[in-house]
């Protein structure tokens, strides 16, 4: 088989989005499209099968057959013959009211076949899908988000394909079942000399599975070679930045500014939910569900301080009941060796200020940036700083202040959500993953911004993060938590190179 | 666009019709002529007589009292949709702001009260307490604003799980400014959309209630009154029904086209605005 | 899935009490009663009337005494159709109703998915533009103004069914009532049907089964219709009891004796155990219809089952 794209280009409603974009697939080779979100990747990788809204031009040759121009009866024949595809979203990719038996059996039927339940079975233990014959019966929302992403395989997978389209196959999953499924992806694409198109924004995980990627940038190409290249000594400008962007586990240590007294610390902190009213509660079902147990930190003036956990470990439910914006149910929180009230009031508000995950969420849609910016001050301050400096002081431009926050880009969103939580001069910073949903470059120059800050204003900082990573580059001291409880806390040098818990064990292991 | 810009422009056509053109006509709707009973429309004796849609079996003046009729109706309409929208959104504000075990009794009571035959609830309150004009509107805007209470609730709901609603907080601001600043004017948008779809359920709801002779008192009119006797002689001159029935059905449907479209704009508006930087799935 | 039905009947009980109890309250302390005739009655003849009826005791024991009856099935004799219990009253009104909306419900379900699916199919064409305009007009037409319309052209312009009332051993009667009746439900379910479709077609599980190469037809039927009703289901609960309650109107203008012309003649002569016996019966179908649509989402949608 051999799948080659010539001068690509996609448009959506006149608009050029991917330009000129070429390359060259064989069988049993894997070929990664990366990129930050918006370079087109995904929509240079489904166009030509007709997936997308866009309209495809140039040539895209399937086996010597154009398939650019082809209606939609013609495509959906060759993807249901020659294609298998695999989703983002295994939570939404399959349909709610059909078991799984009846979706393998449609999959099947792309080629004409009836399944019997023993093919069946077969093909979910392939899969690494355990109890296969009650996965048969059961529905899509009775399986947790790596069984059904195992399932969607396993449809993809089908009607042995010769070419596998596989966009973010990985990205909407836990950090820990990343690896296993994809070894089982390439494992099933080596077996059955498969060719994998494979999208990813993940460099690292780009390194260890592809063979050759397509760096993309705006909609065009940025560079073109074998994997290991590109990541060892990258051509392209953008390949060099991008490179140096993504926090590696294994880079040179940062050197940190020096840490001072002892500013804030948390003693005991337990946070535990109601869970929703039932009438009929099963017995072993507790009441409460404990987010946070136990927990106890401390912060220094100008230190930063990572805590690392997978999603549920009570990472954030924690940072919020700090930052006094959560429930707290027992425990204290010390100002230099003051209680902090659990109600916090102008002066306890003003010593610390949050900043959240999603830039766009964290700014109310209908205001300026300006009026932005202001609301911490009104409230908090009785000086009231320039805008224009604080904007100043993000890198920002000044015209930014009379714009809504549809009007900016993620990064810039998160600067202004920074600028507003600075205008107070709050001596804690609390990050909730205040990086993650950015692109790496965008995140690496906020990155940048806060370690300028810590700098100048000794400013403490405690962020939340799941990529250990970035913690390694960023953080004095990290705490690894676990299902509510603080499973290991240690300076950076020591908690890579002994990590004691197998938690931190494995969150290290996953982030190579 | 066009259909809302048309059917805006329809509605304050008709608006200003039901409350301008009764100044320049030569009859008003309670006087009767005794010499031009049941006139037909456009007819000559009609045309000279100055009855331009021709009169009723008691000779009252036809337009003028179509023409007064769309003023209650539509006044009436607009009067109980103010009332459920106040209701409403008070209701789902508090709702969805407090939320917990609050916001479960707020919304039982909701479930509960579309459980309750409303129409028959209504015509029990208009048995009880009399027809005025007052209670008309008070009644149907009381069961009006359940539908707004519910949609308030689900968008406040969802603007308070934004991360905005937390900065704030941490900016020191309470809630009751909070809720002011940053809650109603997120909300305005949907709540003037469902306040527009009110509006012609209201009219629907008083034109049946007048139908069944439960509305306004003569020699006061309303559309549903109008049709109503209409109906009744339309073997006889099917005018009567026609024309009080076009204005009332014209009245609606420009109503729900505006507040549909109306709708449908911010419900795009907004799904554009809550695209995050995450999702590569769009493009 | 039993957990919510259950719930569902639990709830139900203080919805209809509070009902009954609203309902009651409000009737007696109305100004007028039953008995205000054109003459007055002596007040020995109203005492005897009151206390054959009962009015005479407190509102609290009224209650009671009236909740204890209509637990046994029983809802009190009929204040102005004297001699008539409202049992009676019920059983006469009753099928008439519910064989009118029953009818009008089959045939705007119908009418409603067949459009909203055809609709889809022709998304974003002139046809899908025309039939969600059609919908909106069948949802903006209010019964009083449809039913003369259709009584004037088809009856009695062109001839072809009844004006008013019950023909016995014909059906013809039925079909301009619940035609009137079923088009504002038609068009609201269409719309719903079409938008729930829309919804379902942009899904992740839509563009899964795309990528396999599964037809349109097969996409829509298979994958997207089911989901796509539940919006409509949850319509139709309520809706469905209110073909009934609409059906005053309907009963009004084609004269016929159902529970609705009952109600409202009852109502405006203070007929109080016959305005709470409908008002009772309606409350609880609504609440029967709304338990029925649930049981449907768990048909639509396996995820609700296990809620």
């Amino acid at each position: 088989m051999t799948y080659q794209l010539e001068d690509m280009s996609v448009e959506i409603d006149g608009k050029r989005l991917v330009a000129g974009v070429s390359f060259h697939l064989k069988s049993g080779k894997i070929l990664a499209l990366a990129g930050a979100s918006g370079s087109g990747k995904t929509l240079s990788c489904l166009t030509p099968f007709g997936l997308s809204s866009g309209k495809a031009m140039g040539s895209a040759m399937l086996d010597g057959k154009q398939l650019i121009g082809l209606d939609e009866v013609a495509l959906s024949r060759i993807r249901a013959r020659d294609i298998g595809f695999i989703f983002q979203q295994p939570l939404t990719a399959l349909t709610p009211h059909m078991n799984i038996a009846a979706h393998l059996k449609e999959a099947y039927a792309q080629k004409g076949q009836t399944p019997d339940h023993k093919q069946m079975i077969v093909a979910l233990e392939r899969v690494g899908l355990s109890h296969p014959t009650d996965k048969l019966r059961q529905y899509p929302h009775q399986l947790s988000g790596g069984e059904r992403q195992r399932i969607c395989i396993a449809m993809g997978i089908a009607h042995t394909p010769k070419l596998l389209v596989a966009d973010e196959p990985t990205s909407a999953l836990d950090a820990g079942l990343r690896h296993d499924i994809m070894d089982m992806l390439v494992q099933i694409c080596r077996e059955d000399n498969m060719a994998m198109l494979l999208v990813s924004h993940d460099l690292a995980s780009i390194d260890r599975y592809a063979d050759d990627v397509i760096l993309l940038q705006d909609g065009h190409i940025e560079e073109a070679a074998p994997a290991q290249q590109l990541m060892q000594k990258p051509q392209s400008d953008y390949g060099k930045r991008l490179i140096a962007a993504a926090p590696q586990i294994d880079e040179a240590l940062y050197a940190l500014p020096d840490v001072g007294d002892s500013l804030l610390a948390a003693k005991n902190v337990s946070v535990c939910f109601a869970r929703p009213f039932q009438i009929w509660r099963k017995k072993d079902q507790p009441r409460f569900i404990q987010a946070v147990r136990n927990v106890s930190i401390d912060i220094a003036c100008g230190e930063t301080l990572a805590i690392v956990g997978g999603s549920g470990s009570g990472k954030s439910t924690l940072a919020r009941a700090i930052a006094g914006l959560g429930p707290m149910n027992e425990g204290n929180i010390y100002w230099q060796d003051r209680i902090l009230p659990k109600k916090r009031g102008r002066i306890e508000r003003a010593l610390m200020q949050p900043v959240f995950q999603d830039p766009m969420a964290s700014l109310d849609p209908k205001w300026c940036v300006s009026d932005i910016i202001a609301e911490p001050q009104k409230w908090l301050s009785d000086s009231v700083k320039d805008c224009t400096y604080l904007l100043e002081e993000m890198e920002l431009d000044a015209e930014l202040a009379d714009r809504l926050p549809h009007q900016l880009s993620g990064g810039q969103a998160q600067r202004v959500a920074l600028a507003r939580a600075l205008s107070v001069n709050p001596q804690l910073l609390i990050l909730d993953e205040a990086t993650s949903a950015l692109d790496p470059l965008a995140a690496y120059a906020i990155v940048e911004i806060l370690s300028q800050l810590q700098r100048k204003y000794k400013l403490a900082i405690m962020m939340v993060t799941h990529d250990m990573a970035l913690a390694r580059r960023m953080a004095h001291h990290i705490g690894v938590m676990h299902q509510g409880e603080l499973v290991e806390y240690g300076p950076r040098e020591t908690m890579f190179t002994q990590p004691k818990h197998p938690i931190t064990q494995s969150l290290i292991a996953n982030s190579v | 666009m066009k259909m809302l810009k048309i059917s805006l422009g329809l509605v304050a056509f008709i608006a200003v019709c039901a409350l301008f053109l009764p100044f320049v006509l030569p009859w008003d709707y309670a006087t009767i002529d005794w010499d031009g009973v049941s006139l037909k429309i456009f007819s000559s004796e009609a045309l000279q007589r100055g009855h331009y849609w021709g009169s009723d079996d008691i000779g009252r003046d036809r337009l003028a009292r179509t023409l007064v009729g769309t003023h209650i109706t539509m006044s009436v309409a607009l009067a109980a949709a103010s009332v459920a929208m106040v209701i409403g959104i008070s209701w789902g504000v508090i709702a969805g702001w407090v939320g917990g075990r609050t916001d479960d009794v707020m919304m039982r009571i909701v479930d509960a009260l579309y459980a309750l035959p409303f129409m028959f609830i209504v015509i029990v309150l208009m048995v009880v307490f009399g027809r005025s004009i007052f209670l008309v509107f008070l009644g149907i805007g009381a069961v009006e604003w359940l539908t707004m209470a519910r949609v308030v609730r689900g968008e406040v709901k969802a603007i308070k799980s934004r991360s905005f609603i937390l900065a704030a907080k941490a900016s020191g601001a309470s809630s009751l400014s909070i809720i002011l600043r940053h809650i109603l004017p997120n909300i305005m948008g949907v709540a003037i959309a469902y306040l527009m779809l009110t509006v012609p359920q209201v009219v629907m709801v008083e034109s049946f209630l007048s139908f069944l002779g439960l509305g306004v008192q003569e020699p006061l009119t309303s559309l549903g009154i109008l049709v109503n006797e209409g109906a009744a002689q339309m073997e006889i001159d099917p005018a009567a029904l026609l024309l009080p029935g076009g204005v009332l059905v014209i009245l609606i449907i420009a109503l729900t086209i505006a507040g549909e479209r109306l709708r449908d704009r911010i419900n795009a508006g907004q799904s554009l605005q809550g695209q995050d930087s995450l999702g590569d799935r769009g493009i | 899935m039993l957990g919510l039905i259950t719930r569902r009947l639990l709830m139900a009980i203080p919805t209809l009490l509070a009902i009954i109890i609203i309902s009651f309250l409000l009737m007696r302390f109305a100004p007028g009663g039953p008995f205000d005739g054109e003459r007055p009655l002596s007040p020995q003849v109203r005492a005897a009337l009151e206390s054959a009826y009962g009015l005479d005791k407190s509102i609290a024991e009224q209650i009671i005494l009236y909740i204890g009856r209509m637990l046994q099935g029983d809802f009190g004799p009929s204040l102005v159709y004297r001699d008539f219990t409202v049992n009676e009253l019920i059983a006469q009104g009753l099928p008439i109703s519910l064989l009118i909306g029953g009818l009008a419900l089959v045939l705007a379900s119908m009418i409603g998915i067949s459009g909203g699916l055809w609709a889809a199919t022709k998304a974003g064409q002139a046809a899908d533009e025309v039939l969600m305009l059609i919908a909106t007009l069948l949802t903006a037409l209010p019964t009083f103004v449809t039913g003369p319309i259709l009584v004037l052209t088809f009856a009695m312009v062109l001839g072809w069914f009844p004006v008013s009332g019950v023909e016995e051993g014909s059906v013809l009667w039925l079909v301009l009532p619940v035609i009137a009746l079923s088009l504002p439900v038609a068009g609201a379910v269409m719309k719903l049907v079409r938008a729930g479709l829309a919804t379902q077609l942009s899904q992740d599980h839509l563009r899964s089964a795309r990528a396999r190469g599964l037809p349109l037809m097969k996409r829509l039927f298979r994958h997207a219709l089911r989901p796509a009703l539940v919006p409509a289901a949850s319509y139709l609960g309520p809706a469905a009891a209110g073909l009934l309650t609409g059906a005053v109107v309907i009963e009004t203008i084609f004269g016929l004796p159902g529970l609705g012309r009952y109600f409202v003649q009852g109502a405006l002569n203070r007929d109080y155990p016959l305005v709470l016996g409908v008002v009772t019966l309606y409350a609880g179908l609504i609440i029967l219809f709304n338990l029925l649509a649930d049981i449907i989402y768990g048909w639509l949608d396996p995820r609700m089952r296990d809620q």
